[in-house]
């Protein structure tokens, strides 16, 4: 690992940072919608008075210029502070870490079912392509991109706590309580999984270092897991690193579905609140998980490939 | 010395894991809830959002705070709650007198002088304005009596009153829900399960249940399914089409109550070509009622002919003519207008799928009779500022009241300084249903009147005037669904959910 990739790594991430805030302000600014009016017609049971929304703006700094406006919200950022929700008696940081575990626990609960299914059926469809195995491999991955996650988790809902009563409908505190869940979100990200890693295995298999290690007698199995799934891994790791980024950014469906409030979900009840704190913050996290995973992930590519060094150095 | 694992091994133990993992679950999950504890889902936490003026509890549907009104289930009458009767001193002055011997959850007794700094201290945060009073409206007589001063006359102050949001909260800590209410709750954790004991000292009668939890559930079909699955014991909003299904299910129970709301279509009379009243009465012959309510409604809800289904008081529904359907008339008004082609737009809200629906449909029939529309979606925070910069010419939305009194809805609706029309009126001299002076008058007189019948009569003659010019397509009289577990009994269902009283929701141990 070469640790000077990291400074220029983190440089880079601020300035995506920077350039992610701007965009969603922006993005903010020209959605219709004038959050002094919701949340006081929310809070006073009828459209407020244009005193009152004057008063509301004023209060949170929403008569100033856009620009004021948003260096404001810099320099509270700076600060440490990401501003307080309209809705909430709460600060942005605080709902941030209320709903954070929610969507970690079930980006990983997905995560493990899509490599605990991809991961045998792939190497299986790739030492046997064209079999039975294969074909079935296919068709499954062909349907489990297909099915949409909301039609998938009222299916599993149906089977695992309405006929067979073995898992609860909704709800969290226990592992069970992320079983169908993980379910639902693993199943699409098994099925890309696990074509990709049947795609990239087949190739490595014909590679010649791999007809190589055959011709010095190596068994297969240990040609298929020591030499080719290794280098055939690659792939895997990156649509690995963006789906967990896309996951970490909230799956908004999933959670709905099984009551488990998470980033998504916030960030959706945000955007049509016109919560703007809430809007910026969420997304200024979502992009700081993204960057991270992605960093992880090349730190990934050189362990599994040590021909590949971060930062362009020659191997 | 270094272990492997067989890709076979590996296979058995994820799938073994699974087994044992879901054959876990079934002990602790598959279980009615104990007798004395039951849970209630709604479609939103009672504890989202700022409740920060009720220790951080919504006053919907809670059993926490009470107020000093109430409505009768059937929504007749306003009821004696904290207060056990009232009169109007003067024009603005009304008195109140409080119940003995109520508490609150902190063991302090229920007097005017807590309820009056209480009141004030929630109107000072949220002035609620259209209920006529302010944050020094409420003071103290003596210990029993509380005063209450409207900014103008106001015949539907009692009733007003009865409105969740004048739930009581002592005002010595905000920090946890402390009302006089049935229940009471240690704590409000933002967005989390609320979780009630009953209250020991409760004035009224006594509460069945000894725990009772309030879980917000955000999707239709999840409140659903959790109740066939016994993980809740009632829900309410349970979806439409879902009545069939757990009607037959024995070990559920459904039933529907009629609500004082109803779903309409405003017509924009100020934006072209609705401007026309022929042609607005044209759209109201051409629109079938009955048949949106029996396939889009399920058959749950009724046709509705006017604003304000016949439950609210003041409703003219059983003498306001019926429109149609008749298309022949709606072509011949149609003809008769002076509309030459121009789109129609109606608007709807993405939170409203139904209502969504119901657009597609109108826009059928208004085909059928030669005018041409286009329905538009709008999220929820761009669509009531949509209908305030009167780019529509029809908009659906469901209104009805949570209060006692349902005069606000038609001063928010038809007055020119309503909420629904004011910014219009106030910049452009339009608004958006306000017919005019006329019908202002009418509604001043029936806000100021403090006698039932003059009051009554005056919104009546609104309704028929605003049917009479076609200021709404009225569509439905809601109802809603309730179910629950078939080993539960009670609450009586309240024409205003939001109003259930839960001591009498129990455990059947039979």
């Amino acid at each position: 690992m070469r640790w000077q990739y990291l400074p220029r790594r983190l440089a880079l991430t601020a300035v995506t940072l920077l350039l992610v805030s701007v965009v969603t302000y922006g993005l903010i600014l020209v959605t219709p919608g004038d959050p002094a009016k919701l949340v006081l017609q929310k809070q006073l049971g009828q459209p407020p008075t244009a005193d009152q929304v004057a008063a509301f703006r004023a209060q949170h700094g929403l008569d100033e210029p856009p620009h004021i406006q948003y260096l404001h919200w810099l320099g509270e950022l700076l600060r440490g502070d990401l501003g307080q929700s309209y809705y909430h008696e709460r600060s942005v940081s605080e709902l941030l870490v209320d709903r954070l575990p929610v969507t970690l626990s079930l980006a990983a609960g997905g995560l493990a079912v899509s490599l605990a299914v991809s991961l045998p059926t792939g190497i299986l469809s790739a030492c046997r392509p064209h079999g039975y195995a294969d074909h079935a491999s296919q068709a499954v991955a062909l349907l489990g991109v297909a099915m949409p996650n909301f039609w998938l988790g009222y299916l599993l809902v149906f089977v695992f706590s309405l006929t067979l009563g073995v898992t609860p409908v909704y709800g969290s505190g226990t592992p069970a309580h992320l079983l169908l869940p993980s379910l639902t979100l693993g199943t699409g990200l098994a099925a890309v999984q696990t074509r990709l890693l049947r795609a990239s295995l087949r190739d490595t298999l014909d590679a010649e270092f791999v007809t190589a290690a055959r011709t010095r007698g190596l068994g297969e199995r240990l040609v298929v897991y020591k030499h080719a799934l290794r280098n055939a891994l690659l792939p895997l790791v990156t649509v690995l690193g963006l789906q967990l980024g896309f996951l970490l950014n909230g799956a908004v469906i999933v959670e709905v579905v099984f009551q488990r409030p998470g980033l998504g979900t916030l960030l959706v009840n945000a955007v049509f609140d016109r919560n703007y704190p809430v809007v910026q913050g969420v997304t200024l996290l979502a992009g700081v998980l993204f960057v991270l995973v992605n960093t992880v992930t090349d730190l990934a590519y050189e362990r599994i490939d040590p021909r590949v060094r971060l930062g362009g150095e020659p191997a | 010395m270094q272990q492997t694992l067989s890709r076979r091994q590996l296979l058995a133990g994820v799938a073994g894991g699974t087994t044992a993992l879901a054959a876990g679950c079934q002990s602790v999950f598959g279980n009615e809830n104990a007798g004395g504890s039951k849970t209630v889902a709604l479609s939103t936490p009672l504890t989202g959002g700022d409740w920060s003026m009720y220790g951080g509890a919504a006053p919907y549907y809670s059993p926490m705070h009470e107020t000093l009104t109430a409505s009768s289930h059937d929504f007749s009458t306003i009821e004696p709650w904290l207060a056990t009767e009232w009169e109007t001193i003067d024009d603005t002055t009304w008195e109140f007198t409080l119940r003995d011997g109520a508490t609150f959850h902190n063991g302090e007794a229920l007097t005017a002088d807590v309820v009056a700094e209480s009141l004030s201290a929630l109107l000072a945060d949220r002035p609620l304005s259209w209920a006529k009073v302010t944050d020094e409206s409420f003071s103290a007589v003596d210990d029993r009596t509380l005063r209450v001063e409207t900014v103008e006359r106001f015949g539907a102050l009692a009733g007003t009153l009865s409105h969740p949001l004048f739930g009581i909260q002592h005002p010595g800590s905000y920090d946890r829900p402390i009302g006089t209410g049935p229940f009471e709750a240690d704590s409000a954790d933002p967005d989390s399960p609320l979780q009630t004991t009953r209250f020991e000292d409760y004035w009224g009668a006594e509460p069945q249940l000894e725990e009772l939890t309030f879980e917000g559930i955000t999707d239709p079909t999840t409140r659903s399914t959790s109740l066939q699955a016994g993980e809740i014991d009632a829900s309410f909003e349970i979806p439409r089409q879902d009545y069939d299904l757990l009607s037959a299910n024995d070990a559920v129970t459904v039933r529907t109550q009629r609500e004082p709301r109803a779903g309409s279509a405003m017509i924009n009379l100020y934006n072209s070509p609705t401007d026309d009243a022929d042609l607005r009465r044209a759209l109201n012959y051409a629109v079938d009622q009955q048949s949106i309510v029996d396939s889009i409604l399920s058959g749950i809800g009724a046709p509705a002919k006017g604003p304000y289904p016949q439950m609210i008081p003041f409703s003219a529904h059983d003498e306001l003519p019926e429109y149609g359907p008749d298309l022949e008339r709606a072509r011949d008004l149609v003809d008769q207008s002076g509309y030459s082609g121009e789109d129609v737009e109606l608007h709807v809200s993405s939170n409203t799928p139904h209502m969504q629906l119901i657009a597609t449909r109108m826009q059928d029939r208004f085909a059928e009779i030669g005018v041409s529309s286009t329905v538009r979606q709008f999220d929820r925070g761009s669509f009531f500022e949509t209908e305030q910069m009167a780019e529509s010419n029809l908009t659906l939305i469901e209104l009805g009241s949570i209060n006692g009194a349902a005069d606000y809805l038609v001063h928010l609706q038809f007055h020119s300084e309503g909420g629904d029309n004011r910014a219009l009126y106030e910049s452009e001299g339009t608004g958006l249903y306000n017919l005019g002076p006329e019908v202002d008058s009418l509604i001043e007189e029936g806000d100021r009147a403090l006698d039932k019948e003059t009051k009554h009569e005056a919104y009546r003659e609104v309704q028929r005037r605003v049917m009479d010019q076609g200021v709404l397509v009225p569509i439905y009289y809601k109802e809603y669904v309730l179910g629950q577990r078939a080993n539960t009994t009670g609450p009586e269902t309240h024409a205003v959910p939001h109003m259930t009283r839960w001591t009498e929701f129990a455990h059947d141990g039979e």
